[in-house]
């Protein structure tokens, strides 16, 4: 058994590594720095959370739902991304994060705006309600190790080799023959759908969203995770995650209030990241060369 | 003729980098364009490979209008290029390098089709084009870490991978070693004797005249001499050109 307290940061590690890893999909693998990739959990959760709470469908396939329509936003957002690169590619997904985050503020007939909604389930399976942490916990590693497994094989074939080129040199990579922007494209839906099912997660982990969850700044994070973890190296996704929802933990033992402990999170936050760049620039587990056998 | 480009213009502002200029390339031979820096020779190439666009004129390959086509689409064709600064994939190793080479449709399907395919043929395949050109023995060295001739060299390896008739070499032995420019040179003998087809810019006079079966100079944009190294080596306008007029 498993204290409840560890139970529900683990879990939430595990959340975030789906974000993690899908941006690693885009950033890590392919060079694709996106700004705004809270849009996507944004997205799938408040979908997931409507369904649930207002049309009684199961959080299952509430959260394929949610993912799904993660990808038909992915594709649509991806057109007038891809058509930038590098800085202004950034800037460009910065911009239609805060649009994601605006319109759940302010699209209250929908979202219910900044009161966020409530009462979201937790998941049903086989007729068992997971209502603890603990089997919330194991429920979310399995499914983040059947993804992981996924993503895995999908990074290492002759496919994602394709996007570690591109973000080595994307005229180069052109000029062997390969369409880029549909590559790119690819990796960006990709990348979409696995950060998205982080939303419906967490969704039911805390069994209540509002806006605040999918702001700018959780999306600098996420960056944060991938770059800590290792860019282009999917256990270094998972690493990082786990990292920046562990370091601030031990805060709560200190009798802070909760400004000072939103504080001197930050300020943990900025110090690591300093620390991160000045001495281990390629993260916690950096990319390795894949040799040939 | 395998290659022809039909007076093409490109102007950036109001400086015209390329005027009327019309070239054309013969299947089997080794065409060299040399000229002064900011000649143009690069705007040309560029313009060939589809990395920029002319304002008139056109390009044809093997009689095909190509000068609206995507650079990818004409790798496809068969027409493929390297850089002045190599664009070699240097967190990639050597051989991976060339992997990427591989012809794959450039459809949704296509490209998903990758994530299931398998390298057992692709690999040794990939190893004959290092080989080719010395590098097998680095096939598991990082791209970033070979020598800067050798980055040439396996710039030259990817393009040939791609399987083309017509290679764009841009400058291959610019900021090369001695030794490497004799061993690059011989590679590209060895590549005309199998058949392809080789359009090279070079500053390297010497090496221009010994691989070249014909030359075109550039100058300001317009091309000044077209013909065999020997012919366009005495022109009084080269000369001028190169030395300056006295």
């Amino acid at each position: 058994m498993i204290d409840e307290y560890v139970a529900s940061v683990l879990a939430l590690a595990i959340i975030t590594s789906f974000t993690a890893m899908g941006l690693n999909v885009q950033l890590g693998f392919t060079g694709l720095l996106n700004l705004g990739i809270m849009v996507f959990p944004l997205i799938a959760a408040y979908a997931s959370a409507i369904l649930t709470t207002q049309f009684g469908i199961g959080l299952l396939p509430s959260m394929a739902a949610g993912i799904a329509l993660c990808g038909a936003a992915a594709y649509i957002i991806s057109i007038p991304s891809l058509k930038t690169k590098g800085d202004y590619f950034a800037i460009v997904t910065l911009g239609f994060g805060l649009i994601g985050y605006s319109l759940a503020l302010n699209l209250s007939g929908i979202t219910r705006g900044p009161l966020g909604i409530s009462g979201i389930p937790k998941p049903d399976i086989l007729g068992i309600q997971l209502s603890d942490f603990e089997s919330f916990f194991f429920f979310s590693a399995l499914l983040l190790l059947g993804v992981y497994l996924l993503l895995d094989r999908v990074l290492n074939s002759p496919f994602g080799r394709i996007l570690r080129a591109i973000r080595e040199d994307e005229d180069g990579c052109m000029a062997l023959g390969k369409d880029t922007v549909k590559y790119k494209t690819a990796a960006f839906v990709l990348g979409a759908m696995v950060a998205g099912m982080s939303g419906p997660l967490f969704a039911s982990y805390s069994t209540f969203i509002d806006p605040s969850s999918f702001d700018f700044l959780s999306s600098v994070m996420a960056v944060f995770a991938v770059l800590l973890g290792g860019a282009g190296n999917l256990l270094g996704s998972i690493a990082g995650a786990f990292a920046i929802v562990a370091l601030p933990e031990p805060l709560r033992f200190l009798d802070l209030g909760p400004d000072t402990f939103a504080a001197m999170r930050r300020i943990i936050f900025g110090l690591v990241i300093i620390a991160l760049i000045i001495f281990r620039g390629r993260g916690l587990l950096p990319e390795k060369a894949r040799k040939s056998s | 003729m395998i290659l022809d480009v039909n007076d093409v213009t490109k102007a950036y502002g109001g400086v015209k980098a390329l005027d009327s200029v019309s070239l054309s390339v013969r299947e089997g031979t080794i065409k060299g364009l040399i000229g002064p820096n900011g000649a143009g020779k690069t705007t040309l190439f560029n313009i060939i490979s589809g990395f920029e666009r002319a304002d008139s004129g056109e390009v044809l390959f093997e009689g095909l209008e190509i000068s609206g086509m995507e650079p990818y689409e004409r790798v496809k064709f068969g027409l493929v290029r390297t850089f002045q600064l190599t664009k070699v994939f240097g967190n990639l190793t050597v051989l991976e390098n060339v992997m990427v080479s591989k012809k794959v449709p450039n459809s949704y399907s296509g490209i998903l089709n990758e994530i299931r395919a398998h390298d057992r043929e692709l690999a040794p395949r990939s190893m004959e084009f290092l080989e080719l050109v010395g590098l097998g023995g680095r096939k598991d060295t990082l791209a970033r870490d070979l020598s800067y001739g050798q980055q040439k060299l396996l710039d030259i390896a990817r393009a040939l991978a791609t399987e083309p008739k017509v290679l764009l070499l841009d400058e291959p032995f610019a900021g090369v070693n001695p030794k490497v420019v004799r061993n690059i040179k011989d590679k590209i003998k060895e590549i005309r004797e199998e058949g392809h087809t080789i359009l090279i810019i070079e500053h390297n006079l010497s090496a221009v005249m010994e691989l070249c079966d014909s030359v075109a100079v550039l100058d300001y944009g317009r091309k000044i001499a077209d013909g065999e190294p020997e012919e366009v080596r005495r022109d009084r306008d080269v000369i001028e050109a190169y030395l300056g007029s006295g």
